[in-house]
């Protein structure tokens, strides 16, 4: 590609971003009523998106456009309103779009993701067959985000100037150099401060006139930089405002992006709904903007999935026939709310105590000792779920769990209310912009760490007299209940921090959502400091017991500990479950019938720092899938017993198996294969052994392999 | 004697002219040449392409990093972020050879990725002789270039490639 055209290549994805929300929308709009100015729009955006993206090379796009824009022919033509398959159709190869322009965004122009899906819709728009479901998350990643200079979107578009992300990302980590002096300039105010005091003592005693002088000075200057720091400060503060504004994205954008992805996943679940989204004039901060889709699409898919009836099961009961699902965003000063509001049949709380029960979660009179808010929270911990059905994002036992985690790295917190029959609210709570938070600064065998004050109920101090032991394991008793109490130092294996005074300090955690209580024992308190928090580097991702970085403002900064995974800690002690490794190698599994093809993938790939198995066909790789843990596959085509096709199959039908990503490495020969593989979508990423590179390889597992902080 | 001394000269004015060759062949002589920023870390070379540096740190502003692998040394806080400190000896499982002495950190970039790199010793900016980078496989597995300079082996770091490092991508479990 043309250096030219790279350096349009931003505002090229920033546009197609708007124009898939905007053919999103019209499309519906479209299967409603055939209305002429959404047919316009729609037609044309397909036109420019079409033209555009030849322009640019990436031909594949323009095909799919191309192919959008026949098969809405003959509803421009007929005066007709779309059918419902070519609805679905359309938001698939709209989505499938989306997919391979958050591919070229992450990957660079010669990035190669996004062709499967591409190709199966190009595929299902010219056959007319209907479109494989290929994982949701997949279609539908979090779209590119372009803020825009000015927060109101009704103003003339002579006022508005379109900003690069990373120019604004600059202005951001400048601001943020400036408060780092500031604080520095902070610390030396102080600093000079006691110089001066200092000397002024040494005057008194000695009456030397020149040191009386010279304190004067000391003192002018001190007063002096206590003002410049002041007075920096105000700017920081004052760029710091600006900048968050400049970042506000609509609320809009947001919400209309959950429509496409919540409406398929309602068609084929079979149920009739409703979807209303309020709150589309709010602001939001860009984070929160990238942050908040994933969470939100998990919870109104489990809405219907688990929360609303069937169109029968809702007349039989009264209820209309057509399930009700609200999204309302709404804030106050400091926080941004967004409701989740379905008119279901609740959640059944004698079910949710059963399932704890039966996951080893809670005993049996454990369970029945729950509040009905207690029970409610347990649809948040990791691995539960109370449908016995798997379906293709429903029922693993993952989903709400990810919302409670995703949350709590935006510094939120999640609630759940219920009504049996009447359905289920879930409500998020989210500060409006990341600003500086308080943290608790602790100090453990010379090394810092921090925990978030957001999570801290009250801090105590304690005797070790005052410890008891409950089954075993060190437990306080607080306000005549008793809480289990954690040693940080232990955790961290550092040797504990024991004071003068035989006390140590106790802070007791809350946790996100729940009831929960727990006593974390701490080092040595520093004090409470305003922190901005910074999300961990990818290299850091595996280490569970860390959740940001606390950046204190004066060049310092301590890791921040996940208080989630304490409790979740404390879960697994109390199930006997082994503690989790602090970094997890993927697995990939190699299966291959030839011994060299094995050798040099096992040999490449950990060299790369994976884990390797090998299996020599098909069955004996889902021999050891069986009884090891693998990440991903990589198979070759043709083998003897079960061939890689078969494998992929049987994988994709199991309900273990199924998610894991699947690549298909084969020869030339078996090229003619490929079409079908891909229509069938079965694998996650296709190489043939003539393009077959290291790289090639190493970049398609660490897409699949890839999973948002 | 004077055959052997004849022969001697014959085959220096051979090689002279290859060379000569080579260099009127190629486009300039900057081409046979690559930049490398060259470090040194536990008494091993590494180099890594200059256009990837994009600055250095003192180790002793480095944070420790509670409970991470050996291979991570630490993590600093720069341009608003969180840059992941990493020993490429403890990464590719080299032999620690003698007492390593931790002086600075140079921070490398690929697709807006960051990465510091631990090293004792910066030999700074230098050029390597691209003739003397050995095709592949070397001692560190086929995802790095190896070459001589100044009679060293010199371990020559691809950073988009280092960047794939399965233990630099590690899986965040959604469970405990």
């Amino acid at each position: 590609m043309a250096d030219s055209l790279k350096e349009i290549l931003p505002i090229f994805l920033a546009e197609l971003d708007e124009q898939l929300a905007r053919m999103s929308r019209d499309v519906l709009v479209l299967e409603r009523a055939l209305e002429p100015d959404a047919l316009q729009t729609f037609l044309r955006d397909a036109h420019s998106i079409k033209g555009t993206a030849g322009s640019f090379g990436f031909e594949e796009i323009a095909k799919v456009a191309h192919a959008i824009e026949e098969l809405m022919a003959p509803v421009q033509v007929g005066g007709r309103t779309p059918t419902r398959a070519e609805v679905d159709k359309v938001l698939d190869a709209l989505s499938a779009i989306r997919s391979r322009g958050t591919a070229i965004q992450t990957g660079g122009a010669d990035s190669k993701g996004g062709f499967d899906a591409l190709n199966q819709a190009l595929e299902a728009l010219k056959s007319g067959a209907a479109v494989p479901s290929p994982p949701l998350v997949a279609l539908d990643p979090p779209p590119a985000v372009e803020t825009k200079a000015s927060g109101d979107t009704q103003r003339p578009a002579e006022d508005m100037i379109r900003i690069s992300r990373s120019h604004l990302q600059q202005l951001e980590r400048r601001v943020d150099l400036l408060r780092q002096v500031r604080g520095r300039v902070s610390q030396r105010a102080v600093q000079l401060a006691e110089a001066y005091r200092s000397l002024g003592e040494l005057h008194q005693r000695s009456g030397d006139p020149r040191l009386r002088d010279v304190t004067r000075n000391l003192r002018a200057l001190s007063h002096g930089l206590v003002e410049d720091e002041a007075q920096l400060g105000l700017q920081v503060r004052d760029l710091d405002d600006t900048l968050r504004v400049a970042q506000l994205v609509p609320m809009n954008a947001l919400l209309e992006s959950l429509r496409p992805a919540v409406l398929l996943h309602v068609r084929r679940s079979g149920k009739e709904v409703q979807l209303e989204l309020r709150g589309g004039e709010l602001k939001l901060d860009r984070r929160l903007f990238e942050n908040l889709k994933d969470p939100l699409v998990h919870i109104l898919r489990n809405a219907v999935d688990h929360g609303l009836e069937t169109p029968s099961e809702r007349t039989a009961q009264g209820k209309s026939p057509t399930g009700a699902l609200r999204v309302h965003a709404y804030e106050d000063a400091e926080t941004l709310r967004v409701d989740v509001t379905e008119d279901g049949r609740g959640i059944d709380l004698a079910r949710v105590r059963a399932r704890a029960c039966e996951k080893g979660l809670l005993t049996a009179a454990e369970a029945a000792a729950l509040s009905d808010a207690e029970a409610q929270a347990l649809i948040f911990k990791p691995g539960f779920s109370t449908t016995d059905q798997v379906t293709e994002t429903s029922g693993r036992g993952i989903g709400l769990d990810v919302v409670a985690s995703a949350v709590q790295r935006l510094s939120g917190t999640v609630e759940v209310e219920s009504s049996p029959g009447q359905g289920t609210r879930i409500s998020l709570a989210l500060p409006r912009a990341q600003s500086a938070e308080p943290v608790f600064v602790m100090e453990l065998s010379g090394r810092k760490v921090a925990l978030r004050m957001s999570s801290v109920d009250r801090m105590v101090q304690v005797r070790a007299s005052e410890v008891e032991r409950l089954c075993g394991q060190p437990t306080l008793r607080l306000n005549d209940k008793p809480v289990r109490l954690l040693s940080l130092a232990e955790l961290l294996g550092l040797p504990e921090w024991e004071s003068e005074k035989g006390r140590f300090a106790v802070l007791v955690l809350r946790s996100t959502g729940g009831k929960e209580r727990l006593a974390v024992r701490c080092g040595k308190l520093l004090g409470i400091r305003d922190a901005v928090l910074r999300p961990l580097a990818r290299e850091l991702l595996g280490l569970m017991h860390l959740s940001s970085a606390a950046d204190l403002g004066d060049g310092q900064a301590v890791f921040v500990l996940n208080e989630e995974h304490l409790f979740g800690g404390i879960r697994a002690e109390d199930t006997n479950a082994p503690p989790a490794a602090p970094v997890k190698v993927p697995t990939i599994l190699v299966v291959d019938d030839t011994v060299t093809t094995r050798a040099l993938h096992r040999r490449s790939l950990e060299a790369a720092g994976f884990r390797v198995l090998a299996a020599a066909n098909g069955q004996e790789a889902l021999r050891v899938m069986e009884s090891q843990e693998v990440h991903l596959v990589v198979t070759d085509l043709e083998m003897p017993q079960l061939d890689g096709i078969g494998l992929i199959q049987r994988m994709r039908a199991s309900a273990r198996f199924a998610r894991i990503p699947a690549i298909l490495v084969s020869s030339l020969a078996a090229e003619s294969r490929k079409g079908k593989l891909g229509s069938q979508g079965l694998a996650d990423a296709y190489i043939t052994k003539s393009h077959y590179s290291h790289s090639t390889l190493l970049e398609s597992i660490q897409r699949l392999l890839r999973v948002a902080p | 004697m004077t055959v052997f001394r004849e022969k001697r000269e014959a085959r220096s004015r051979e090689l002279l002219r290859e060379r000569a060759l080579k260099i009127a062949g190629a486009r300039s002589l900057v081409s046979l040449t690559e930049p490398f920023a060259l470090f040194r870390r536990s008494h091993q070379l590494f180099g890594i392409p200059l256009t990837s540096l994009r600055f250095s740190w003192r180790a002793d502003r480095m944070m420790e990093v509670p409970g991470a692998q050996g291979f991570i040394m630490g993590a600093v806080t720069a341009d608003a972020a969180l840059i992941t400190v990493v020993d490429l000896v403890a990464l590719y499982g080299l032999p620690m050879t003698g007492i390593a002495d931790l002086k600075g950190v140079l921070v490398v970039e690929s697709s807006s990725r960051r990465l510091g790199l631990a090293c004792d010793a910066v030999l700074g900016a230098q050029p390597v002789e691209t003739e003397s980078i050995l095709p592949l496989p070397t001692p560190l597995g086929a995802f790095v270039r190896s070459a001589r300079f100044r009679g060293e082996s010199v371990q020559l770091i691809e950073i988009p490639i280092l960047f794939q490092h399965a233990k630099l991508n590690p899986v965040r479990s959604r469970g405990r």
